[in-house]
Formats: C-alpha cells, structure tokens, sequence
C-alpha cells in the first residue's frame, strides 16, 4: 500500500498475470479488518472479469471485489485465472463471508494504472478511491 | 491509448494578479487551453507540491475544451482530473468524461438553520449529537432506513427530490432551495446498471465513510449584514451541515461508464494522457449514455441528503420539541457535469470538487437569493467549521461560475495517521468543546484538521478573485462521522 494525497494507491509484483490478480486481492484484503471477517466458504464461485488488456483486467477484477464486498458482504481471498477471451477473464475465487458490507473501497480507478513486465516479472499500481 | 505527461516548466508558468497562475499552452504541445490556477502564494506551493497541475494541463488536451482548464485554491491531486478543477466542453465537437465528475456523483453540501441559538442549546448539545449519529446510518454498513424496489429508484433517478416531496419526505421549501430543484431533467434509468441498482438499493439517506459527516454548528461572523439577512442567518444561530452524495450507486455509475469508454477510445481516436480520463463526444452513445446515468446518479444524491436532513428534522425534534424549525438555506453539488450557456455557447460544464457560484442576476440563482447570488458552502476539516458565501457575476466569465469546495487535503491518509494518532485529534477537538462521534480512531486521524489546507486561505482567495463572497463564518460544535 502506497500513500496517495487523497486515496489508496497499491503497488504489485508478481510472476504472472494470475499471481498478479492473487496479490492484489491480498493487498486488498488488508484494507478489510480483520474483525469484519466471519468463517471461511469452500466453495469457488466463477466469475466473468471484462477488459481487453491486462491494466483494465486487473482494474476490473479489483472493482469485482469491491462490489463483492459491499453487496455480497464476501471477500475473495483465493483468485484462479480459469480462461481468457478476447474481452475478458473467466476467474474463480473463494473466500470469506463479512460480518456486514465492506464499503470503505469504492472503486478501483484507472488514474496512472499500469502492468509492465521487469525483470522478468510483472508489476502493477492501481489507485483505489476510498 | 494513452502516453506520459509531465509537470510544466517554469517558463510556461505566469502569475496573473494576485490570485491567479496561469500555465500557458506553450508548456506542452497537446494542450488547446491555458491551465489557470486561482491561488495565493502559499497555496500555489502547496499545490504545486503533488500532481494537480499536470493533471490540470492533460484535462487541457481534451477536445472542444473551452477557453481554458482552471483549479480552486483546494485544488490536489484526485485521479484523471485534479479535485477543485473545472473544465467546460462544447456539446457539439467536445466530450464528456465520468473522471471530470468523479465518483461519488454529486457529492454536495446542504445547510440548514435552525431557530434556536447556541446558547439556548446548552447542555442539549451533546444528547443532539448522539441523537444525530444514532439516527443517520453511516458507512459501516450500507443499509439505510429505506430499502427501495426498482420501480421506487427508477422515481427516485427521475424525479429526484420530487419523489420524497410526494412521500411527505421534502417540503417544497427544500425543493426550492436545491440546486436545480433536486432533479437534473436528463436522468436515464436504463444508463444505470444492476449493480449500481443493487449498491444503491437500500443506501438512501445514509452518509458513508471518509470526508462526509453532518455537522452542528454556530453562526460564530457575519461578514455581509444584507447577504446574511437574505440566507437567514444570524450570529450565534443553531445551523446543520450536510456533507454527502451518491454512495455505491453513484461510484458504480462512474466505473461502469468509465469502463466502457475506455474500451471504446481508440474508436473516437483521441490520445488520453492519463487512461483515468476516458471520455466520448457529448453527442455519441457512449456521451449520452453516461450523461444519463450521472443525472440518474445526481437525482438520487439531492435524495440522499433530502432524507437525511429528513433524519436530522426528527432528531431535532426529538430532543428540543416539535416545535424546533429547521430551515434549509440551500443545497450544492460539487461532482457533476451540467449543460449550461456561457459566453452564448452550449457548454458541459465538468466541476470535480468544485461549487457551482452563479450570481445575483443569473436566472438559475433560486428566486430567494435574485439580487444576493447563490449559497456556496465551503466546508473545512473536522472541527475547523464552514464557510458561507455568496457566487459573484464575475465568476461566470472567470470559472465558468464556479467556486471551490472545501479545504482541500494536503496530506495522504497514512501520513495524516502517522503524525497524529486519533485519540490526540479528538481529545484536542473536546478541549475546544468540540462533540465528535465518529465509530474509528483510524478515521478522525485522516481527517483531522493539519491533513487539510488552510480553510480561510482558500475561501479568502476566492473570495478577492471575484468568484464568491464571503457572507459568514461558521464554527462546529459537533461532528457526526461515519
């Protein structure tokens, strides 16, 4: 997490795409106290990520979270890249149930929003609007 | 498609008078209008200090932008546009842009007065306050006192504050004394998704987290006698502040159209310097389509603060008799984009963190204000109070009618924590005689009163640039926070 005047902004480093999507849902996931969390859910829910480059899919999938959180009261906490179409991502997740709506986190935002290869690597940041 | 932008360099930068800079559109090649800065020297150092500026130039590149991109002295750095800019695109070859808007669509303030005084309250103060944070549902969770079917929010998105007018809600008085009467007449509930349905569902008349609050306070100046008579306001008057806006329904609204625009860019074959500010021309599908969805989303935040003053009435009731009058002097936005005529263009006008301020004459200045000008409310941090002024004629040559919208932070929130923990903050706000309920400590710590800038600078600035003046000083006697 990286100080940003007004907002949240989340800085990534990973392997692949998919462990990039992993680590922001931990990054995400710390936000979230850890007394809003209740028990564990088993099973893994699909889930359908638009965007037709990586920077707008890692933005979609942390907005997906956000409204998971809020309506759903559920935070994913294991994500899968499960297939790739031209406009989109095929993810499965599972996660925790919430105690009440998460609502600090409103928006995932493309403001400066960026996935480049280093290193042999890939790293992102995204502003989150809180 | 986008590519990098860069700060100016200080040969393109000049100081016009003495609260104005301007940034020519000799600092970089893709800018069609001057980026113009209303500050004071302080403040400009402040403001130069994070990305607002270069984020004012890359809204400069837009196209049919309007003779120029300007920043509010609490302009800082927001995503795509700075907070406190104000940039105006012409309808028939300019665009519109969700990230000039921002998203938590018409966010506002809305002050209201009461018909007791300070002193008459007393020791009712501290029961007031708890009576406020019990009754207004905040940001810990998400439901509110109504929950809404669809064919309810479908009123709401149409009908605006009308809609609570009829449920017994609003009063035509308040109606009166909204901006645009409550309703924007563009509102498009199909340009509204279902999850910005299911977000908005049931968060009618609640507050949400981060800058928003209702506070109580005390007319402590009155700086215009004839300006103050006409609002209503009176030294040592009970009066209440409303700071809030379109909660999920309206942050959902801005991604899911920021989203399509985004996918669509290459289509319109404009180059975005920050991909943030994805936008169509006003008169595509795409323009239409959010242009519908945010009036939609403004309707529904007038009701959002209609029924929490709603809230507020009872609970004024409650603890000083039903014969406690609360009286709204007027309700402002400061994220919304509206079609209005400058200069005899047809202009969207995009404010982001920054107050409408038309002036005496204008015919959109409610009927009770011809002669005196429109409220802008400027709200300062926690504690510090408010702010009341008046929109001057001249704002509408010099901002597009547009004056700024609070204090404007001047520190990140982690930096805000890490100087002052929230025990220190709010301990120092009771020894000022301060009431502040607020669920979290992490909170009042990033909204304590040293992350934000100087409130009378900034009003001050406004107030000798000719956009607004200054009518009274309010001070806070309680806070009520998410």
């Amino acid at each position: 997490l990286v100080d940003h005047t007004s907002e949240v902004t989340i800085r990534l480093r990973a392997p692949t795409f998919g462990a990039l999507l992993q680590e922001a849902t931990v990054a995400f996931g710390e936000l979230v106290p850890r007394a809003l969390r209740r028990e564990r859910t088993p099973e893994w829910r699909e889930l359908r990520i638009p965007g037709g480059d990586r920077g707008a899919r890692l933005v979609g999938w942390l907005n997906e979270v956000v409204y998971l959180c809020e309506v759903d009261e559920w935070l994913p906490v294991d994500v899968r890249v499960a297939g790739e179409r031209d406009d989109g991502l095929c993810v499965r997740a599972r996660g925790v149930a919430l105690q009440r709506p998460f609502v600090l986190v409103k928006a995932a935002t493309l403001h400066n929003s960026v996935v480049r290869e280093a290193e042999g690597a890939l790293e992102a940041e995204v502003t989150l609007d809180v | 498609m986008t590519k990098m932008a860069r700060a100016p360099s200080p040969s393109a930068i000049h100081r016009v008078g003495d609260t104005m800079y301007e940034v020519s559109t000799a600092a970089r090649a893709d800018m069609r209008v001057p980026a113009r800065i209303y500050a004071d020297e302080t403040l400009w150092q402040q403001i130069s200090q994070d990305r607002s500026l270069e984020q004012l130039m890359n809204v400069a590149t837009l196209p049919g932008v309007e003779e120029a991109v300007y920043a509010m002295p609490d302009a800082h750095e927001g995503y795509g546009f700075p907070v406190g800019g104000v940039a105006a695109f012409r309808t028939w070859d300019g665009v519109i842009s969700p990230g000039g808007v921002g998203y938590d669509i018409n966010c506002g303030v809305r002050l209201l007065v009461s018909d007791i005084s300070a002193s008459d309250l007393g020791a009712r103060l501290e029961p007031l306050v708890h009576e406020l944070s019990r009754s207004i549902p905040s940001g810990a969770g998400r439901r509110g006192k109504l929950e809404l079917s669809d064919a309810e929010l479908d009123r709401v998105f149409i009908e605006g504050c009308g809609y609570l007018l009829e449920r017994g809600m609003a009063t035509a008085h308040d109606l009166a004394h909204t901006e645009s009467g409550g309703c924007l007449p563009g509102a498009d509930p199909e340009a509204v998704s279902r999850r910005a349905r299911d977000r908005g569902r049931g968060q009618l008349g609640t507050m949400g987290s981060g800058n928003h609050f209702v506070e109580v306070e005390r007319v402590r100046d009155i700086y215009d006698e004839a300006a103050a008579d006409a609002l209503g306001l009176r030294v040592d008057q009970v009066a209440v502040l409303i700071h809030t806006g379109s909660r999920g329904l309206g942050h959902q609204v801005c991604t899911d159209h920021v989203a399509r625009m985004d996918r669509a860019m290459s289509e319109y074959g404009v180059v975005l310097p920050d991909r943030q500010l994805a936008c169509a021309p006003f008169g595509s599908s795409a323009g239409k389509a959010y242009f519908g969805g945010m009036c939609a989303a403004a309707n529904y935040a007038w009701c959002n603060r209609q029924l929490i003053a709603h809230h507020v009435r009872d609970a004024i009731h409650r603890i000083l008799g039903p014969e406690a009058g609360l009286s709204l002097v007027y309700d402002v936005a400061h994220n919304v984009a509206k079609v209005e005529e400058h200069g005899g263009k047809e202009l969207c006008v995009h404010r982001k963190g920054a107050t409408r301020a038309f002036g005496p004459a204008h015919p959109e200045t409610p009927a009770a204000y011809h002669g005196v000008g429109q409220p802008v409310f400027i709200p300062g941090s926690m504690g510090t109070g408010s702010c009341v002024l008046v929109g001057q004629s001249a704002a509408e040559r010099l901002s597009f009618g547009s004056a700024c919208h609070g204090a404007g932070r001047r520190m990140s929130r982690g930096e805000a924590r890490r100087t002052r923990p929230g025990s220190e903050v709010r301990d120092q706000l009771t020894e000022l005689g301060i009431i502040v309920r607020c669920p979290s400590m992490k909170e009042i710590a990033e909204e304590a009163p040293h992350a934000y800038k100087d409130l009378d600078r900034v009003v001050d600035v406004v107030h000798r640039a000719g956009l607004a003046r200054k009518v009274a000083r309010l001070a806070t006697m309680g806070v009520v926070k998410g």
